[in-house]
């Protein structure tokens, strides 16, 4: 009997929770807003040398296929990737939507077939940091909120609008 | 400077060291001594090396040395066969004589070029004999290149974008198995499908997750001697392979889908030469030979299939000897599906066939004429295998094959096996292999 009670109440309390506006708000912050937080836990950055900000996912998408090979202000494109790392499978998956290890493969062509250059490949976030402050042209990706922009490294945005 | 560089990898570090290499090169060159040097060593080193120093000019040398990047691998393989051998003796032995060695340098200069070329010491059996020599050497200009469009040319020694993967066959980490699936990239005609020494246009139109791209490429080098020996071998004829007017060309358009889940690739090569038959008061031979490679591939997360049709063409007159001419359509095709149970491991089946005739299946006419067992002019196989990714860089694969004729066996282990009384029409393979890149 007092377990039923006790089970009557806990229901009856959450339902009152729920009631409550800020409760709720809570709530929904927390379903709708995870999602797209988590989606946005990569930071892209590249060399301060690169004359834009913003990209949008097709050209993020030709840079790191290694189809486009200057920069507007015809710097080459040194692109720069961790591999088969967590963050570099929720990169290519996310921002790409290319399956890693297709990436890897068309990687792989371009290299061995004499058609194009690979990628630099770091392991570490601090190489990945010394890589694009020191290769003009260069692009990689980061965990969210892992740098900041200074005198040789900046963010950039990913805007398709 | 070396400082802020100090945590980069190894390829980083080289770029920062070829600057002082390019003006060490520089330097030696102006002296005039290099080549000479190195002369007697092979021509085919000295040709990329003459492509590097000729560009290695003052004003040229920092840009071209300054983004040279170096990759490579080495593999070695272990084969075992019932019967007939297969790079080396496998037959009811185990062959190690199968290992090969790769070393690519690329660079880009002056903006809109880059120069890619690569040194292979190939062992494979008695059909390579593990001489270093110039793969693969050509200079890549592009035009025009933004997010929609990009359009160039090459020249030089370029890799032949023979079906998905007559360009790669060689690398391991890009094959699907430890061999191209030899029904259709058969090891015996390896050199002369591989690269062709001659000039390439190539245009792709990119949209936002598909591209089609087209690929020119022409050369009218002539045939080296191993071509038409390998060619000649088909027949019980003795004549000097002595090949002239020799010319190839490869038409290719290949349509990349939703970020290459879906790739469909359509091919067209040819080649054609003369025996030059002077030397015996005859007529010269024509050979000419002719493919049509439709690819498709499908993949999904776990699975990878793919697939490759390829009719041929094969027209050979004035054989010397009284052989009628020939005339034949040939054909080979595989089917492959990989399972990729997680990133480290795969499996893959695969069925492949050869037919030198596709009106003659069995081969019993073509043996009639030239004498030659059947089972030569046919093969057709079930291969099973299993990759593991042991690291980024180390790849092992093991793979089964059950193999009936004997039509992709490289013809000098298969004249070692008519030797050795070891040629046989149903046979088995197990091969094992270990690759490492760097």
């Amino acid at each position: 009997m007092d377990k039923t009670r006790l089970t009557e109440s806990t229901i009856i309390y959450l339902i009152k929770m729920l009631k409550s506006k800020y409760i709720t708000a809570l709530f929904l912050c927390v379903i709708f807003g995870v999602m797209p937080c988590s989606a946005n836990a990569i930071d892209i950055v590249a060399n301060a040398s690169i004359d834009t900000e913003v990209l949008t996912t097709r050209e993020l998408r030709a840079v790191f296929s290694l189809r486009l090979k200057h920069w507007p202000n015809g710097l080459p494109i040194t692109v720069i990737a961790f591999n088969k790392t967590d963050l570099h499978n929720s990169f290519c998956k996310q921002l790409l939507q290319i399956f890693p290890h297709q990436l890897k493969l068309g990687w792989d062509r371009v290299t061995f077939s004499g058609l194009g250059q690979a990628p630099v490949i770091v392991k570490t976030q601090k190489e990945m940091v010394a890589a694009i402050k020191n290769i003009p042209g260069a692009i990689g990706y980061l965990d969210f909120a892992e740098v900041n922009d200074g005198e040789f490294i900046k963010k950039m945005r990913l805007d398709d609008k | 400077m070396i400082n802020r560089i100090a945590g980069l990898n190894k390829t980083v570090k080289i770029t920062i060291n070829m600057r002082v290499v390019s003006n060490l090169i520089y330097k030696v060159n102006c002296k005039g001594f290099v080549l000479g040097a190195i002369y007697n060593k092979s021509k085919q080193i000295i040709l990329l090396l003459l492509t590097l120093t000729t560009f290695s000019t003052n004003c040229l040398a920092e840009d071209f040395f300054s983004n040279v990047r170096f990759d490579g691998y080495i593999s070695q393989s272990f084969i075992h066969t019932t019967d007939n051998n297969f790079f080396g003796k496998s037959d009811d032995d185990i062959s190690l004589d199968f290992t090969e060695i790769e070393l690519l340098l690329s660079t880009t200069f002056l903006r809109n070029f880059q120069f890619s070329g690569s040194l292979l010491s190939r062992h494979a059996g008695e059909s390579d004999n593990g001489d270093i020599r110039l793969d693969h050497g050509f200079i890549t200009y592009t035009a025009f290149n933004n997010i929609d469009w990009s359009i160039g040319a090459r020249v030089g020694r370029i890799k032949a974008p023979h079906g998905f993967y007559n360009e790669t066959r060689d690398v391991a980490f890009t094959r699907p198995g430890i061999l191209a699936p030899q029904s259709m990239y058969l090891e015996r005609y390896r050199n002369w499908m591989f690269a062709a020494d001659g000039v390439e246009f190539f245009t792709s139109r990119n949209w936002s997750t598909d591209s089609l791209s087209l690929r020119l490429l022409y050369s009218n080098k002539d045939p080296d001697s191993e071509v038409v020996e390998e060619f000649l071998s088909a027949f019980p004829i003795n004549i000097a392979p002595n090949g002239k007017n020799g010319k190839t060309g490869v038409a290719k358009l290949l349509y990349d889908h939703d970020t290459g889940k879906i790739r469909l690739g359509l091919s067209y090569g040819f080649m054609s030469y003369d025996i030059d038959n002077s030397a015996i008061g005859l007529q010269d031979t024509q050979m000419s030979s002719s493919a049509v490679f439709l690819s498709g591939e499908y993949n999904t997360q776990n699975w990878k299939f793919v697939g490759e049709y390829a009719p041929i063409k094969v027209k050979v007159s004035d054989l010397p000897g009284g052989f009628p001419d020939q005339n034949k359509d040939g054909l080979s095709y595989y089917l492959q599906t990989t399972y990729r149970i997680n990133p480290q491991f795969e499996l893959f089946l695969r069925r492949g066939v050869l037919l030198y005739d596709k009106d003659d299946k069995h081969g019993e006419m073509l043996a009639q004429i030239t004498g030659a067992p059947a089972h030569s002019f046919y093969a057709k196989n079930w291969v099973i295998g299993t990759g593991w990714y042991f690291s980024d860089s180390l790849l092992f694969r093991l793979e089964y094959s059950d193999i009936e004729g004997t039509g992709w066996v490289p013809s000098k282990d298969y004249a070692q096996s008519v030797k050795t009384g070891s040629l046989k029409k149903d046979w088995e393979m197990v091969m094992f292999q270990a690759s490492y890149r760097f």
